[in-house]
């Protein structure tokens, strides 16, 4: 039987209020061991280049403890690293995601199994987003971080809340996709066909910002009783498959 | 009730939404100007200052990760047994 580890460096960021993961529960229905890192195996760096060779130090760093606890994914409380590091995790994690080790932001555990859900059933890495409008039947998610391999073209900029460090902004292809979201007790599962259909770029939000199509069934699912914040899109339909997950 | 949540990792502008006074009033009305305002929000829970077993109006603006946190509360308050309900409240600038 495949043996799956995944890092939580750092706890859960404390916003993620709705998110809570029981570790043994996790462990007795999907057979994942989560493994408790300290946050301080990265912020021991110290202060590192603000720029891109910084990151890529956070990068070198993440997949040391990849690899000394033979990690199939992790996730990050990546937050603490702008005020010790001063810079982000957005690249590593990017990085590691297009490598297939799904890696998520802000030590979000169901996003992280999400995500590795998402990598299964579709072979492909998945965009940990936030919504961040709905109107009509269009929603904008956006984050700061995305795999570069989805993205058809991408520039790095600084992270939104912060302005520090590097982030990226990725336009991705007009088309299919799926928008996905197991919660941390793991009793529901949502995925729901969509399509994006533009890309863009204002200020004030996180810096990858897709505009998607959904049905009325998607919007009031986050309207009234959505699986916390982050979700996961993934590029082409598999609603009907992850229904069968 | 108005209760305005804002977060000290935000620090644009932020657009105070304009609602019904007389909705205001009488509702417990919670206006999530920004991301990483759940932890506000469970410490008024706390204190008393919102009953989650009385309606709670999230109210989500278009910006600063907003619809984010509205998104994390609101989930928060299903799974306790409360009552919640979202309110979009933006211009549309597309």
């Amino acid at each position: 039987m495949e043996t799956i580890k995944l890092g939580v460096i750092g706890k859960p960021s404390d916003w993620l209020i709705a998110s809570e993961v029981d570790y043994q529960n996790v462990a007795d229905n999907l057979g994942i061991t989560l493994v408790d890192i300290p946050i301080e195996r990265v912020t021991s760096l110290g202060e590192v280049d603000g720029g891109e060779a910084g990151a890529m130090k956070i990068y070198d760093r993440l997949k040391e403890i990849v690899s000394e606890y033979q990690l199939s994914g992790l996730t990050l409380r990546c937050f603490d690293l702008l005020t010790t590091v001063k810079n982000t995790g957005c690249l590593a994690l990017s990085k590691l995601n297009d490598e297939g080790i799904p890696a998520a932001c802000e030590g979000d555990i169901p996003t992280l199994i999400t995500m590795l859900l998402c990598q299964r059933v579709t072979g492909c890495p998945g965009f940990q987003c936030n919504p961040a409008r709905i109107a009509d039947k269009q929603m904008l998610f956006a984050h700061c971080t995305i795999p570069l391999t989805m993205c058809q073209s991408h520039e790095l900029t600084t992270h939104f809340e912060s302005g520090i460090g590097v982030a990226i902004h990725g336009e991705l292809p007009i088309g299919d996709y799926t928008l996905v979201k197991l919660s941390g007790d793991l009793k529901r599962l949502f995925a729901a066909d969509v399509k994006l259909i533009r890309n863009q770029y204002e200020p004030n939000l996180c810096r990858t910002q897709v505009q998607i199509e959904a049905d009325e069934r998607v919007i009031r699912y986050f309207m009234t009783n959505p699986i916390a914040n982050h979700h996961v899109l993934v590029p082409g339909h598999f609603e009907k498959q992850f229904s069968l997950t | 009730m108005l209760h305005i949540l804002v977060s000290s990792l935000h620090h644009e502008a932020l657009p105070v939404p304009d609602l019904n006074a007389d909705f205001v009033e009488h509702h417990q009305v919670v206006a999530v100007m920004t991301g990483g305002t759940e932890q506000l929000f469970l410490a008024k829970v706390q204190q008393g200052e919102i009953d989650i077993h009385q309606p709670v109006y999230l109210v989500a603006g278009g910006q600063s990760n907003s619809l984010a946190a509205c998104c994390e509360i609101l989930s928060w308050i299903n799974q306790h047994g409360g009552t919640g309900e979202m309110k979009l409240v933006w211009k549309q600038s597309n």
